[in-house]
Formats: structure tokens, C-alpha cells, sequence
């Protein structure tokens, strides 16, 4: 076995941060950019907005003048753009792959920015850099390029690397299979996944995510009329479609708990339960929501841990959205026909989505009150992820890379949202290793106004990203 | 008599109505230039005009009301003969709702089809004062006495009868006997129907603030207002029927169809209790807002409109509502509340009088109609007297289209009406 090499922290650290500040100008210019995905913009396709973006990242990563590197904008018919690199392995080897995944696209502006800042009028206060899409996940690019880009220039071993950043995860990645199908050969055998869209606990130390919960949504629309009447007519002998939306959600969950059915929980692995006792003890006090019944006063360590384990472990219903119902100023007094409501509900990381779906439909449409008619549309679901065990080199790795550039342990994190496409590479790269990480920490706000970036963050988690994948090469070599 | 009225109505009436159809005075609400363009003022001298030809035989004062910024309020007062003469006022409007769209003609263009006359208008609220004049003229054609009769024909009830109770009580009316409205709705041709009672309304907001799932908040708040299995609303708004609405409820509720187009079943099996429960219960409809759903919000609006039940007073169930569902993370706002309608019942003598009338007239007798919809204005009026009998009178059927495209008057309804009202102006009983 080869003799592991001495890896010289501190030139990663200076290096990074050379490399990360000399990006800086590309990366604002590329945050003014007001491209949206393709949920929220149904032009994406033809206003240039998002194919502009990728082909600044491709620009990018070819100006950076990657050894041995492959750069590959792909755009098929109907789909979103695709940006795939391949970096052979510094000793040439083109197995024992490490792929980094991250995302092009971004949430919609929101409302609400604070003064002097802006969605697209990207500004640097306080170290930290506010635009929409910072975070989330432009980063991405420019961590992966300067990670490899460092490894190159320090002379540093490294394996195989492809990158794949897709421009469809705010619209739930319905393109990346595509993609991912028609790059498989070139792709070939993953060790390692290294995803960048994820979050961290504070801004501290390294976090690892090792949890993500999955997801089941619908269209929900009850119907009782084939047309509007006259309220004063029909109330009381027309039930309201929305009182029975009330019925419906309450199969789901008690308001007044948050508590979700047995059909969508699962029970929580020991370990797991384990690794939450301590994450709450590091975040503390953050992980208290501003839910309005949440009880006590004077929060104990018990609640932290209840509510970073209900965060992370258990389901959760939000209605996010409403159809059938005037704005409040012109409503007429009208029993409307029907009322939809779209549901979002959140499943723990191991609760199979597809049973869920089947249970979701069915405590909606059996024994429907009044014999209304209900029509599900839109149903569909994103499994959760569930870490597999890493192999000690590589948890050795992450510790040791926390403390050299963050001074602090490296800390485990459930997180409450979704990635679907972790669970697909999982199946897809069954004995892949995965490091789930990323900048999203305290009010980083990902899809609301005022999202950041922390940069001496970010930086750090670049130089952890940078070290651990140099550190592993010996380990990936057959 | 009948004959009588027929061809007062074919010759006289019917030829009026439809030029008064044609002249598109909507009501202020509808129209910002209604003062620029005088036709409130056109049609309200178009009725007036009618009135005199008509009525040259029949003493009478006629008086235009006004008020600065308020359409001018037509007031007819009609010296009665008899020797102990009552005193009978009646209400109607000859301002008219907005076109709409879907006309088969045209909402100015009158049109006679099966008897029905067309235009926007016609059944709301233009065929009162034609009404009214015609049964005073018939009795005098016959030698019949009647009672003192004062006609208000206003022009804003579309918008709200802003200034109704100023104009009334401009005329000094010491005393009324009988007031007689006729803007309601019926259920069917073949009866006089007489509304006794109406729901009251509370239209409101409820706003939730400062929450992390707000809509999960309001599901909480929502518990408190109205249970979501059976639809029964918070016991704060409810109410006990009177025993003599119960009654009539009864009586009236096997003629009530009480047909929607539904994909669902009716909240209660029993077509009685239903109807009863429409009349006399309060219901909660979801009507709007909701927009801030879609977003990361920490708040969310919504707008409800409840129906009280007639006898609950509004303005303590907007109190009681602020009261239920105000609380640290939420806030009610009132935007509009008006008490619903309960009239005393009537005089046996009375109540004869009317099944006489409709038995005369319709061969079958008089209903009583409870409505489970709302007029504001008509509790306005019945507080103003509240010693006379309050009678409430209609031509809209269900299918008059009253607010909509091709509303239409039943000419035969409106024949055998004015009938009936021959019978009320003359009884010695009222």
C-alpha cells in the first residue's frame, strides 16, 4: 500500500482562498443573472436566462485550467441544461471515482430584501455574500473546481473526479436521470458522492449530513358543486368544501400536535438516535421553531432534542398552496365549487416513498365525508436518505479535516429537507461512500429573501472538501 | 276584477315597464357618472310621469325627495276613503343592478316571451310602483275602499339604501299600520309567498401572524368557529327558533326543493330539518383569500361569510367573533355585519287576510318563505316602525335571474300579485 502522503494544510488554506477570491468577480457576475427554474419560469427554456448561466460555470471551469479535464455543457431538446467535467486521477488511474454533485438553477427572487440588497444585486456585508442562489448553490461549481484546481497546482494526489451539476433541483430533478443515463458509461463506478447542497448546523465546524427526509405531494381538490351559489342559499345544506379539506387534513395530522398518522412514521435506527442526542446538544437552542404552542417558556435540553429529532425523524404535513379561492378584496359571497390545496408532506429518511403515496391516497379518497368528490392530481414522491456507513479512513478524514480548518470536530446533521437524488445515486452506486454537505446554515434563508453565503465558511469547507479528497486517494487505488 | 287587471297591465303597465327597461340607470355603486349622465333621474321621472297619467282620478300628493349626492326617492302618498282609514307604506327601487353578460336580448331591449317580460329590471325592482298604483286603481274602478297608501320608491338600493331611513323619516309619518315590501324572492308561481324571515351575515377576515405554519394555526382557530365533521357552528351564534317559525318551517318546507347542482350529498338527510336548518342556523362559507399560501410566509389572511340567524344581533356575534379568535398570533377584522330579519308573526286577522288573497287569486294559500340569503336594508325599515306589521312581498322565483343575464318578470305572477295587494288595501282586517 502506497505511504500516505503528508498533506500541507496550510497551503490548502492559502490557496483555496487565493483561488476562491480570484472567482469571486465571475461568481458575482454570474449571481446577477436572474435566471429561475423551471417550476417558477415557464420560459426557462427560451429566455436564455439559465443556458447563459451554465455556460458562464462552463467558461469557468474551462478558464481554470484543469490537467487532464474534460468539459461538457450538455442541452438536450426539452431539457435543461447539463454541466458534466471529467478529471482523470492525478496518477492517471480511471477508476476509484469520486463524483461531486451540486446544482445551476435557482429559487425565484421572493420579496422582502432588505434594504440596499437584492435578489440579483449581489453585495458583500459582513462576510457574508447576499444574492439569491449564493448558497444554493452556486458555491458548488467554484468549490469543486478550486478543490481539484488546488490538488493540481500543490502537485497533491488525487483520484478520478467527474462533476455533475444539473439546472432541475428546485424543480425536484426531473431531468437529471436523463442525464445521468446518457453519461453512465463515461461516468462508470462511483466510490464517492460528494454533494454540496446541503446545510450545516453553524458555522463552526464541518457538518455532515447523514439524514434527509423524503417527500409525498399532491393537488388536493374537493368539489360539491358544478357551479358557485349564492352563500345564503346553499350554506347549510351545501357542505363547504373546505370544511371538508379540514376533514382531509385531519386524517393526516392533529393541528394542534403537528403529529402526523402512524401510516407515515417509521422507527428510528439506534445509531441515529445516537448521533441526534449530540447534533442537538451542539445546536442548541436553534433548533426551537417559532411554533406558537410549543410549550414551556424555559426550553430544557429535552425539548432541543424533541424538536431536532421531530425536524429530522418524523413526518411533517404544510399546505403550500391554495386554488378556488378568490383574493380576500373581491370575494363575493359565493359557496365555491371546490377547493384545492396543494399538500407537502415531509417522510422520515427511511419510510418508503411509494408506500406512502399509496397511503396518502387512500386515507384521502376512502369514506369521503358527504360523498364529495375528490381528485388527486400531481401525486408524487422523493425518497428520503439515509447515510450508508463510511469506512473509518474516511470519517478519520473528516475529523481531521474539521480540526485543521476549523479548529473543531467534525458534527453529524439530520436535516428536515429533501434531496431526492441522494437516494437515487445510492441505488444507482450501491457501495458508494457519500459526503452530504454544504453552507446553508442559520439564516442563510436558501428560499426566501436575503439568502447568504458565509465566505470564510465556505472557504474552509472548500480547503475540508479539498484535503479529504486528496487524503483518500490512496485508500480508492485498486 | 281580474279581467280588469289584465288589461290594465297589458295596456298600461307592460308598454311603461319596457320603455323604463330600456333606460340603463344603474345603481350608483355601478355607475361613477350617474349624476353626469342624469339616468337615475330619467327613469325616476319616467315612473313618476305614469304615475300621473293614472292616477288623475285619485287623490294623491306626490313628492320628490332629495338629498344632495343621493339619487331622488319618489314618495306617492294616496288618501285612503275608508272610514277608518289605516296606514299602508310600500316599498320598491328603480335603480337596477349592472348588465352582466349572456343576454339572449339584450338587458335594455324589453321582449315578451311566454309571458314573461324581459329586461334588467323588470322583476328587480322596476313592476313595484306599477304594482302598487294598479291595485288602488282597480279597487276605485270597482268602488272599493282602501286605506291611506304612501309609495317610497328609492333609487339606490343596489348600493345600499344609504339614505332610505333619512328619506321616510322626512315624510313624518307618525303612524304605520302595514309596511309592505315587495323586493324579495318567492319559490314558486303558484302562491302568494310572504319571506318572514332572513339570515343575517358577518362578513370578516382572520389573520394569522408570527407562526411557523400558519395555515396549521388557523386549522386551530377554525375548531373553535365551527366544527369541521358536522358543519355546527360555535353555540355563541346560535339561536331558538320561535316556535310559530318552526311551524311554518314545517309547513313550508315540502314545497322548497332545495335543489343545487351538487356532486356531493346534502348536509342533512331529513328535507325538513334541512330547510329548517338553512332558515334558522348559522352556516360559515370560506369565500376568500389564502393568496399567501404559496409563499415561506409567516402569515395568512382568510375571508369568511357566516349567516346568523335571523334573530341574533350583529353586532354582538362580531364582538363574540373578535372575542373567539383573537389571540396572540391572530386578529379579526369585521367587514361588514347585518342583522338578519325576524317579523313578528302576524295578526291572525292579517294572516287571513293574505290566505284569502292568495286562495282568490292563486287558488291555493299563501306561504310563508324563510330565506336563508340576506336583504340589510329591510331590518333597517322594520326597526324604524316597529309597532306595524311588516310584510314582505316578491316576484323573483329562481328563475327571475334577478342579478344575472335575462332576468324576466312572470306577467301572470305579477297579475294575480297585484291582485292580492287589491285585497290588502281594502281589508278592514289589517
Amino acid at each position: 500500500m502506497d505511504q500516505q502522503q503528508e498533506i500541507p494544510a496550510e497551503q490548502i488554506n492559502q490557496l483555496v482562498n487565493k483561488h476562491f477570491d480570484d472567482a469571486l468577480p465571475k461568481f458575482i457576475e454570474i449571481l446577477k443573472i436572474p435566471s429561475q427554474s423551471r417550476l417558477f419560469d415557464p420560459e426557462y427554456l427560451t429566455n436564455g436566462l439559465l443556458m447563459k448561466t451554465a455556460q458562464e460555470f462552463r467558461d469557468y471551469v474551462l478558464a481554470s485550467n484543469l490537467k487532464n479535464a474534460k468539459v461538457e455543457l450538455l442541452q438536450d431538446e426539452g431539457y435543461s441544461p447539463f454541466l458534466f467535467v471529467e478529471v482523470d486521477g492525478s496518477d492517471g488511474q480511471t477508476d476509484g471515482t469520486v463524483l461531486f454533485y451540486g446544482h445551476m438553477d435557482k429559487q425565484p427572487p421572493f420579496n422582502g430584501w432588505k434594504e440596499g440588497l437584492g435578489a440579483y444585486e449581489p453585495k458583500i456585508v459582513d462576510d457574508k455574500l447576499y444574492a439569491r442562489g449564493g448558497a444554493d448553490d452556486h458555491y458548488s461549481i467554484f468549490g469543486a473546481v478550486i478543490a481539484v484546481r488546488t490538488l493540481q497546482e500543490l502537485g497533491l494526489k488525487h483520484p478520478r473526479i467527474v462533476m455533475t451539476f444539473e439546472a432541475d433541483e428546485e424543480s425536484g430533478s426531473a431531468h437529471i436521470d436523463h442525464y445521468l443515463a446518457k453519461l453512465k458509461d463515461k461516468i462508470g463506478a462511483v466510490d464517492l458522492v460528494i454533494c454540496l447542497d446541503s446545510g450545516c448546523g453553524n458555522y463552526e465546524q464541518l457538518w455532515i449530513t447523514t439524514t434527509l427526509r423524503g417527500m409525498v405531494g399532491a393537488c388536493v381538490t374537493v368539489q360539491v358543486l358544478d357551479e358557485g351559489v349564492h352563500s345564503g342559499d346553499a350554506s347549510g345544506v351545501v357542505p363547504s368544501s373546505f370544511r371538508i379539506q379540514r376533514l382531509l387534513l385531519d386524517r393526516i395530522d392533529n393541528p394542534n400536535t403537528g403529529e402526523v398518522v402512524e401510516d407515515f412514521q417509521v422507527n428510528i435506527p439506534g445509531e441515529r438516535y445516537l448521533q441526534a442526542q449530540k447534533a442537538a446538544e451542539v445546536l442548541g437552542k436553534t433548533t426551537l421553531t417559532k411554533f406558537p404552542f410549543y410549550g414551556s417558556t424555559q426550553p430544557t435540553t429535552q425539548d432541543y432534542f424533541k424538536a431536532y429529532l421531530n425536524r429530522i425523524w418524523k413526518a411533517q404535513l404544510s399546505v403550500v398552496g391554495a386554488d378556488g379561492l378568490p383574493p380576500a378584496k373581491t370575494a363575493g359571497n359565493v359557496l365555491r365549487p371546490e377547493t384545492t390545496l396543494k399538500y407537502s408532506l415531509r417522510l422520515p429518511p427511511t419510510k418508503n416513498p411509494k408506500e406512502a403515496e399509496a397511503a396518502f391516497v387512500k386515507l384521502l379518497t376512502t369514506n369521503v365525508p358527504y360523498n364529495a368528490t375528490v381528485k388527486i392530481t400531481g401525486l408524487g414522491s422523493g425518497s428520503g436518505f439515509n447515510a450508508p456507513q463510511n469506512q473509518p479512513y474516511l470519517d478519520q478524514l473528516i475529523q481531521s479535516a474539521s480540526q485543521l480548518f476549523y479548529k473543531k470536530d467534525a458534527q453529524t446533521l439530520g436535516e428536515g429537507g429533501s434531496i431526492p437524488l441522494m437516494n437515487t445515486l445510492k441505488e444507482q452506486y450501491p457501495t458508494a461512500q457519500f459526503i452530504v454537505t454544504g453552507v446553508l446554515g442559520p439564516n442563510s434563508n436558501a428560499h426566501g429573501p436575503n439568502e447568504f453565503m458565509h465566505i470564510p465558511f465556505t472557504k474552509s469547507l472548500i480547503s475540508c472538501i479539498t484535503y479529504i479528497v486528496t487524503g483518500l486517494q490512496v485508500h480508492l487505488k485498486k | 276584477m281580474r279581467h280588469f287587471i289584465k288589461q290594465f297591465s297589458e295596456q298600461s303597465i307592460v308598454p311603461s315597464l319596457s320603455n323604463f327597461i330600456r333606460i340603463p340607470n344603474l345603481s350608483p355603486q355601478f355607475d361613477n357618472q350617474w349624476q353626469q349622465n342624469k339616468l337615475l333621474e330619467e327613469a325616476c321621472n319616467h315612473i313618476i310621469k305614469w304615475i300621473e297619467n293614472e292616477t288623475i282620478e285619485i287623490q294623491k300628493e306626490i313628492q320628490i325627495l332629495q338629498i344632495p349626492n343621493s339619487p331622488n326617492c319618489i314618495s306617492i302618498k294616496i288618501f285612503g276613503n275608508q272610514k277608518q282609514n289605516k296606514t299602508i307604506l310600500c316599498y320598491g327601487h328603480y335603480d337596477k343592478q349592472p348588465h352582466f353578460f349572456g343576454w339572449k336580448y339584450g338587458p335594455t331591449t324589453p321582449i315578451i316571451e311566454n309571458n314573461r317580460l324581459y329586461g334588467r329590471g323588470s322583476a328587480d325592482d322596476g313592476c313595484v310602483p306599477y304594482a302598487i298604483i294598479a291595485a288602488i286603481k282597480t279597487l276605485k274602478e270597482f268602488k272599493q275602499n282602501y286605506h291611506d297608501c304612501y309609495l317610497i320608491v328609492e333609487g339606490e338600493e343596489e348600493s345600499g339604501s344609504h339614505q332610505l331611513i333619512q328619506y321616510i323619516k322626512m315624510l313624518n309619518i307618525s303612524k304605520i299600520d302595514l309596511m309592505i315590501a315587495i323586493d324579495s324572492g318567492i319559490v314558486d308561481y303558484d302562491r302568494l309567498w310572504i319571506t318572514n324571515s332572513m339570515r343575517g351575515a358577518i362578513t370578516f377576515d382572520i389573520k394569522v401572524f408570527q407562526t411557523i405554519n400558519p395555515f396549521q394555526y388557523l386549522r386551530i382557530l377554525l375548531n373553535k368557529l365551527e366544527d369541521s365533521l358536522t358543519g355546527e357552528v360555535n353555540s355563541q351564534f346560535q339561536t331558538i327558533i320561535p316556535k310559530s317559525s318552526l311551524d311554518e318551517c314545517q309547513t313550508t318546507a315540502q314545497l322548497v326543493p332545495l335543489e343545487f347542482a351538487m356532486t356531493c350529498e346534502k348536509m342533512e338527510s331529513d328535507h325538513v330539518q334541512q330547510y329548517i336548518n338553512r332558515a334558522w342556523k348559522p352556516s360559515v362559507s370560506y369565500i376568500g383569500g389564502l393568496e399567501d399560501l404559496n409563499q415561506d410566509n409567516d402569515e395568512l389572511t382568510i375571508r369568511i361569510s357566516m349567516r346568523l340567524p335571523p334573530n341574533k344581533d350583529a353586532q354582538e356575534a362580531s364582538q363574540q367573533l373578535v372575542q373567539l379568535l383573537t389571540t396572540q398570533w391572530s386578529q379579526v377584522e369585521i367587514i361588514q355585519a347585518k342583522t338578519g330579519l325576524a317579523v313578528n308573526s302576524f295578526s291572525k286577522e292579517l294572516k287571513n287576510v293574505l290566505n284569502e288573497a292568495s286562495i282568490e287569486y292563486f287558488g291555493n294559500e299563501m306561504r310563508m318563505f324563510h330565506e336563508g340569503a340576506s336583504i340589510p336594508f329591510l331590518n333597517s325599515l322594520y326597526q324604524l316602525y316597529p309597532e306595524s306589521e311588516f310584510l314582505i312581498l316578491g316576484v323573483l322565483a329562481p328563475d327571475s335571474n334577478a342579478h344575472g343575464p335575462n332576468e324576466n318578470l312572470n306577467i301572470e305572477y305579477f297579475n294575480k300579485l297585484i291582485g292580492c295587494l287589491t285585497y290588502i288595501f281594502t281589508s278592514q282586517n289589517i
